[in-house]
């Protein structure tokens, strides 16, 4: 077994290529109201490979845009500051991250289940009336400790994936078995050292486990959202399962099954729609 | 009083291949695997399966 304390993620976290420091401000500010987003606007517009990806994505069919976004000002005034911000967020974290770099990882496979999952977690979040960009945002993060740990230490983590093909494992379980951490752990690192707001920084912890008292709602939100992305199969990962979902997470939603179906369809077209342009 | 409804009504814009209920049946037998259809502590697992494969085959359920 190879040990990863939590010292040593935290460092690789410090090793990692930077986020755009405006991405980490809209991180660190996404339950923020006061916040001045004409200099946000501003600061992001000086990135222009993120403004490009972000416009990218703008323009794209999900979101119904009738004429032709050029700027991030523009797509501030005709989507709202929050949607806009999702978007910043989303380019820049699937271009953050190295790949390649660990034997066995499939890393289109992790982006593709976690770009899904934010777009279940926004459809649910709004059949919820619950703030859609924070469901968005903690979607696209909630594995986010498994990009950390294969920074760590990739060939550790070569040998997590093996194993977890090897013996049929949940990921958690394999990662802990290989590492003695594991990716909620590594995880909950990363939101602290990139400033996350606790509502974010909880749903990362529990996402697994919403019935954990003080869990909150966007934990099981997120940990539906999970569920139905592995029963979609949308992620492409060999040895695909669909972990075990816990009933309180489930009755929480409150939802019938024709409202299911109609989230999977959401689901499969948004999650279309926004790998065409997030994984070109 | 209940009507039956279409579930996927952008299926126009989306057409998709027709679907072979046996090999849907075993690639949800492989995705939920962990989940036994009758064991009653793990009812929420086996909703969604049946969610989901209602989706695949395209049902239509009450409204």
């Amino acid at each position: 077994m190879s040990v990863l304390t939590l010292e040593q993620i935290v460092q690789s976290v410090q090793d990692l290529p930077s986020m755009p420091a405006v991405v980490m401000e809209l991180l660190s500010s996404i339950e923020q109201e006061d916040i001045d987003i004409s200099v946000l606007a501003k600061k992001v517009s000086y990135d222009q490979a993120l403004t490009a990806r972000t416009l990218r994505l703008v323009n794209s069919s999900s979101y119904g845009l009738q004429v032709k976004v050029t700027t991030i000002q523009q797509a501030i005034t005709y989507l709202g500051f929050q949607t806009t911000r999702n978007l910043i967020t989303a380019a820049a974290l699937t271009g953050c991250f190295p790949s390649g770099v660990c034997p066995g990882f499939n890393d289109k496979a992790f982006w593709r289940h976690s770009i899904a999952t934010a777009a279940c977690a926004r459809a649910l979040a709004r059949r919820m009336r619950f703030n859609q960009d924070v469901a968005f945002t903690a979607g696209l993060l909630h594995d986010i400790g498994r990009l950390v740990l294969v920074s760590a230490d990739p060939k550790a983590y070569g040998e997590v994936v093996a194993m977890r093909a090897r013996e049929d494992l949940e990921w958690q379980d394999a990662e802990q078995a290989v590492l003695g951490i594991d990716h909620v752990a590594a995880g909950v690192a990363l939101a602290g050292q990139w400033n996350f707001s606790d509502t974010m920084r909880q749903a990362i912890a529990y996402h697994h486990a919403p019935e954990t008292p003080g869990a909150g709602f966007l934990a099981a939100i997120i940990h539906i959202a999970n569920a139905i992305v592995h029963a979609l199969d949308i992620a492409g990962e060999e040895n695909e399962r669909v972990p075990r979902i816990a009933g309180i997470a489930w009755d929480a939603m409150g939802l019938s099954e024709e409202a299911y179906l109609h989230l999977f369809r959401e689901t499969e077209v948004q999650f279309m729609e926004m790998s065409a342009v997030l994984m070109a | 009083m209940s009507a039956a409804i279409p579930i996927l009504d952008d299926q126009a814009a989306a057409p998709q291949a027709p679907v072979d209920a046996q090999t849907m049946q075993e690639q949800l037998d492989r995705l939920f695997r962990a989940n036994a259809r009758d064991d009653q502590a793990d009812w929420a697992t086996g909703m969604l399966r049946r969610y989901v494969e209602d989706y695949r085959l395209q049902r239509q359920v009450d409204a």
